[in-house]
Protein backbone atom coordinates (compact mmCIF):
# COMPACT_ATOMS: atom_id res chain seq x y z
CA UNK A 1 0.00 0.00 0.00
CA UNK A 2 1.16 3.35 -0.97
CA UNK A 3 1.25 6.52 1.74
CA UNK A 4 1.46 10.28 0.48
CA UNK A 5 2.45 12.56 3.46
CA UNK A 6 1.67 15.88 3.06
CA UNK A 7 0.45 19.20 4.81
CA UNK A 8 -1.04 20.76 1.28
CA UNK A 9 -2.74 19.23 -1.84
CA UNK A 10 -3.13 22.06 -4.91
CA UNK A 11 -3.18 21.14 -8.81
CA UNK A 12 0.13 21.08 -10.63
CA UNK A 13 0.22 25.37 -11.35
CA UNK A 14 0.67 25.52 -7.53
CA UNK A 15 -2.89 27.95 -6.72
CA UNK A 16 -5.69 26.05 -8.12
CA UNK A 17 -7.45 23.22 -6.60
CA UNK A 18 -7.23 19.62 -7.30
CA UNK A 19 -9.67 17.11 -8.71
CA UNK A 20 -11.53 14.78 -6.07
CA UNK A 21 -12.57 12.37 -8.42
CA UNK A 22 -16.00 11.38 -8.18
CA UNK A 23 -16.72 13.01 -4.89
CA UNK A 24 -16.50 16.06 -3.49
CA UNK A 25 -16.23 18.07 0.29
CA UNK A 26 -18.83 20.16 2.09
CA UNK A 27 -17.51 23.70 2.22
CA UNK A 28 -18.69 24.33 5.62
CA UNK A 29 -21.11 22.51 8.65
CA UNK A 30 -22.58 23.75 11.35
CA UNK A 31 -24.26 21.92 14.70
CA UNK A 32 -25.92 25.13 16.27
CA UNK A 33 -27.85 25.82 19.90
CA UNK A 34 -30.09 28.93 18.72
CA UNK A 35 -31.84 28.38 22.49
CA UNK A 36 -28.88 29.15 24.31
CA UNK A 37 -26.62 30.89 20.85
CA UNK A 38 -23.91 28.00 21.19
CA UNK A 39 -22.22 27.29 18.15
CA UNK A 40 -21.52 23.48 19.51
CA UNK A 41 -19.42 22.47 16.36
CA UNK A 42 -18.36 24.09 12.78
CA UNK A 43 -16.29 24.32 9.47
CA UNK A 44 -15.99 27.50 7.86
CA UNK A 45 -18.34 29.47 10.19
CA UNK A 46 -16.72 32.66 11.50
CA UNK A 47 -20.10 33.60 13.54
CA UNK A 48 -23.76 32.81 13.91
CA UNK A 49 -25.82 35.92 14.33
CA UNK A 50 -29.23 35.12 16.34
CA UNK A 51 -31.59 37.62 14.73
CA UNK A 52 -34.96 36.77 16.45
CA UNK A 53 -36.87 33.92 17.38
CA UNK A 54 -36.33 30.97 15.20
CA UNK A 55 -34.43 33.24 12.85
CA UNK A 56 -30.51 32.98 12.57
CA UNK A 57 -27.67 33.86 9.92
CA UNK A 58 -24.60 31.54 9.95
CA UNK A 59 -21.42 33.66 8.26
CA UNK A 60 -18.52 32.11 5.90
CA UNK A 61 -14.82 32.26 7.00
CA UNK A 62 -14.12 31.62 3.28
CA UNK A 63 -16.84 32.93 0.94
CA UNK A 64 -18.54 30.90 -1.33
CA UNK A 65 -17.89 31.93 -5.34
CA UNK A 66 -21.54 32.76 -6.00
CA UNK A 67 -24.75 32.35 -4.09
CA UNK A 68 -25.87 29.09 -5.73
CA UNK A 69 -24.17 26.83 -3.24
CA UNK A 70 -26.55 23.92 -1.20
CA UNK A 71 -27.43 24.61 2.39
CA UNK A 72 -29.17 21.06 3.79
CA UNK A 73 -30.74 21.35 7.26
CA UNK A 74 -32.47 19.60 9.79
CA UNK A 75 -33.72 20.24 13.58
CA UNK A 76 -35.11 19.07 16.35
CA UNK A 77 -38.41 16.63 16.45
CA UNK A 78 -41.40 18.69 15.86
CA UNK A 79 -39.29 21.61 14.34
CA UNK A 80 -38.49 22.19 10.97
CA UNK A 81 -35.32 23.77 9.21
CA UNK A 82 -35.76 25.88 6.55
CA UNK A 83 -34.05 29.09 4.61
CA UNK A 84 -35.88 32.35 5.28
CA UNK A 85 -37.73 32.54 2.15
CA UNK A 86 -38.92 36.24 3.55
CA UNK A 87 -35.72 37.85 2.78
CA UNK A 88 -34.11 34.45 1.05
CA UNK A 89 -31.07 36.31 2.09
CA UNK A 90 -27.97 33.57 0.83
CA UNK A 91 -24.92 35.09 -0.08
CA UNK A 92 -21.82 34.37 -0.60
CA UNK A 93 -20.96 35.42 2.89
CA UNK A 94 -24.07 34.15 5.13
CA UNK A 95 -27.28 32.56 5.20
CA UNK A 96 -30.46 33.35 6.60
CA UNK A 97 -32.16 30.37 8.44
CA UNK A 98 -35.23 29.59 10.23
CA UNK A 99 -36.62 27.19 12.32
CA UNK A 100 -40.64 26.39 12.18
CA UNK A 101 -42.77 24.52 14.86
CA UNK A 102 -45.18 21.77 13.39
CA UNK A 103 -46.97 24.60 12.24
CA UNK A 104 -45.85 27.89 10.66
CA UNK A 105 -44.73 29.66 14.03
CA UNK A 106 -41.01 30.69 14.60
CA UNK A 107 -39.31 28.58 17.01
CA UNK A 108 -35.37 28.63 19.13
CA UNK A 109 -34.36 25.06 19.21
CA UNK A 110 -31.31 23.14 21.03
CA UNK A 111 -29.97 21.27 17.37
CA UNK A 112 -29.78 22.79 14.15
CA UNK A 113 -27.20 20.85 11.94
CA UNK A 114 -26.53 22.19 8.34
CA UNK A 115 -24.46 21.45 5.89
CA UNK A 116 -23.00 23.54 2.97
CA UNK A 117 -21.90 22.30 -0.59
CA UNK A 118 -20.54 24.36 -3.47
CA UNK A 119 -17.32 26.41 -4.96
CA UNK A 120 -15.52 28.37 -2.59
CA UNK A 121 -14.22 31.80 -4.18
CA UNK B 1 -2.82 17.43 -16.42
CA UNK B 2 -0.89 16.02 -13.44
CA UNK B 3 -2.46 12.67 -11.13
CA UNK B 4 -0.85 11.47 -8.18
CA UNK B 5 -2.24 7.53 -7.47
CA UNK B 6 -1.97 6.54 -4.08
CA UNK B 7 -4.08 4.64 -1.70
CA UNK B 8 -3.43 6.87 1.68
CA UNK B 9 -3.24 10.48 1.94
CA UNK B 10 -1.70 11.56 5.20
CA UNK B 11 -0.99 14.95 6.87
CA UNK B 12 2.73 15.33 7.26
CA UNK B 13 2.93 17.50 10.40
CA UNK B 14 -0.20 16.61 11.56
CA UNK B 15 -1.68 13.03 10.35
CA UNK B 16 -5.51 14.51 10.50
CA UNK B 17 -5.07 17.65 8.60
CA UNK B 18 -4.67 18.43 5.30
CA UNK B 19 -5.20 21.57 3.29
CA UNK B 20 -6.75 21.81 0.03
CA UNK B 21 -6.86 25.11 -1.93
CA UNK B 22 -10.48 26.67 -2.71
CA UNK B 23 -12.16 26.22 -6.34
CA UNK B 24 -11.31 30.29 -6.84
CA UNK B 25 -8.06 29.75 -5.34
CA UNK B 26 -8.67 32.65 -2.99
CA UNK B 27 -8.47 30.20 0.43
CA UNK B 28 -7.33 27.36 1.71
CA UNK B 29 -9.76 24.80 3.72
CA UNK B 30 -8.71 21.57 5.76
CA UNK B 31 -10.19 18.07 3.38
CA UNK B 32 -10.48 15.83 6.19
CA UNK B 33 -12.84 18.78 7.58
CA UNK B 34 -15.07 18.81 4.54
CA UNK B 35 -15.50 15.51 3.68
CA UNK B 36 -18.85 14.10 5.06
CA UNK B 37 -17.88 11.38 7.69
CA UNK B 38 -21.05 9.23 7.10
CA UNK B 39 -24.10 8.82 5.22
CA UNK B 40 -27.07 6.66 5.02
CA UNK B 41 -30.49 5.99 2.77
CA UNK B 42 -32.77 4.44 5.57
CA UNK B 43 -35.87 2.30 4.68
CA UNK B 44 -38.01 2.38 7.75
CA UNK B 45 -40.73 0.64 6.21
CA UNK B 46 -39.04 -2.66 5.51
CA UNK B 47 -36.46 -2.15 8.11
CA UNK B 48 -33.48 -1.59 5.19
CA UNK B 49 -30.36 0.19 5.52
CA UNK B 50 -30.27 0.86 1.48
CA UNK B 51 -27.18 1.94 0.89
CA UNK B 52 -24.42 4.09 3.66
CA UNK B 53 -21.08 4.56 4.44
CA UNK B 54 -19.65 4.57 8.55
CA UNK B 55 -22.73 2.80 9.34
CA UNK B 56 -22.30 -0.35 11.57
CA UNK B 57 -26.33 -1.11 12.40
CA UNK B 58 -29.57 0.63 12.98
CA UNK B 59 -31.61 0.21 15.51
CA UNK B 60 -35.97 0.79 14.71
CA UNK B 61 -36.97 2.14 18.04
CA UNK B 62 -40.94 2.54 17.05
CA UNK B 63 -43.18 4.20 14.97
CA UNK B 64 -40.94 7.26 12.73
CA UNK B 65 -38.05 6.46 15.08
CA UNK B 66 -35.02 5.72 14.68
CA UNK B 67 -31.06 5.08 15.12
CA UNK B 68 -27.90 5.57 12.88
CA UNK B 69 -24.79 3.85 14.79
CA UNK B 70 -21.76 4.54 13.86
CA UNK B 71 -18.86 2.37 12.65
CA UNK B 72 -16.27 4.68 12.87
CA UNK B 73 -17.04 6.66 15.80
CA UNK B 74 -16.97 10.80 15.87
CA UNK B 75 -14.34 13.15 17.81
CA UNK B 76 -17.45 14.55 19.70
CA UNK B 77 -21.37 14.97 19.72
CA UNK B 78 -20.93 18.24 17.92
CA UNK B 79 -21.39 16.65 14.33
CA UNK B 80 -23.39 18.29 11.99
CA UNK B 81 -26.28 16.57 10.07
CA UNK B 82 -28.18 17.47 6.84
CA UNK B 83 -31.28 15.21 5.73
CA UNK B 84 -33.63 14.92 2.87
CA UNK B 85 -37.31 13.47 3.17
CA UNK B 86 -39.65 12.06 1.27
CA UNK B 87 -43.22 13.83 0.18
CA UNK B 88 -44.53 15.38 3.15
CA UNK B 89 -42.44 14.09 5.60
CA UNK B 90 -39.76 15.98 8.23
CA UNK B 91 -36.67 14.37 9.57
CA UNK B 92 -35.45 15.74 13.10
CA UNK B 93 -33.00 14.59 15.56
CA UNK B 94 -33.77 13.20 19.20
CA UNK B 95 -33.42 15.81 22.42
CA UNK B 96 -34.06 13.12 24.68
CA UNK B 97 -31.01 10.57 23.33
CA UNK B 98 -28.71 13.33 21.82
CA UNK B 99 -26.39 12.84 19.25
CA UNK B 100 -23.47 11.36 20.34
CA UNK B 101 -20.10 10.14 19.35
CA UNK B 102 -21.45 6.29 18.20
CA UNK B 103 -24.50 7.37 17.17
CA UNK B 104 -27.04 9.64 16.02
CA UNK B 105 -31.22 9.25 16.75
CA UNK B 106 -33.89 10.64 14.30
CA UNK B 107 -37.76 11.28 13.88
CA UNK B 108 -39.57 11.14 11.14
CA UNK B 109 -42.87 12.99 11.47
CA UNK B 110 -46.04 13.86 8.92
CA UNK B 111 -45.37 18.06 8.21
CA UNK B 112 -47.47 20.60 9.48
CA UNK B 113 -47.85 17.55 12.96
CA UNK B 114 -46.06 15.99 15.26
CA UNK B 115 -47.38 12.56 13.86
CA UNK B 116 -44.33 10.04 14.14
CA UNK B 117 -44.17 7.78 10.97
CA UNK B 118 -42.33 5.09 8.77
CA UNK B 119 -40.92 6.11 5.70
CA UNK B 120 -38.68 4.20 2.93
CA UNK B 121 -36.06 7.00 2.16
CA UNK B 122 -34.62 8.50 4.59
CA UNK B 123 -31.16 10.34 3.41
CA UNK B 124 -28.74 11.60 5.91
CA UNK B 125 -25.53 13.22 5.77
CA UNK B 126 -23.35 13.30 8.79
CA UNK B 127 -20.49 15.97 8.59
CA UNK B 128 -17.76 16.34 11.52
CA UNK B 129 -14.58 14.74 13.02
CA UNK B 130 -14.16 11.56 13.53
CA UNK B 131 -12.22 10.41 16.60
Amino acid sequence: MSDLRVNTISASDGTSPVTLTKQSAAKGWLNYDQTNNTNRGSANISSVTDTSQGLYTPSFVNNFSDAYYTTVGSSNVNRRFQLNSTSYDQTTGDVDCRTTDTGTGVQDVVYNGINFHGDLA
Amino acid sequence: MSEIKVDNLTGKTSAGDITVTSEGGAATQSLQQGLAKAWALFDQVSVALDSSLNIASTVDDAAGQWRLNFTNAMSDGSYSWGTGEQDYRVLGVSTGLVPTTTQIKFYTRVVNTSTLTDVDYNNVSINGGLA
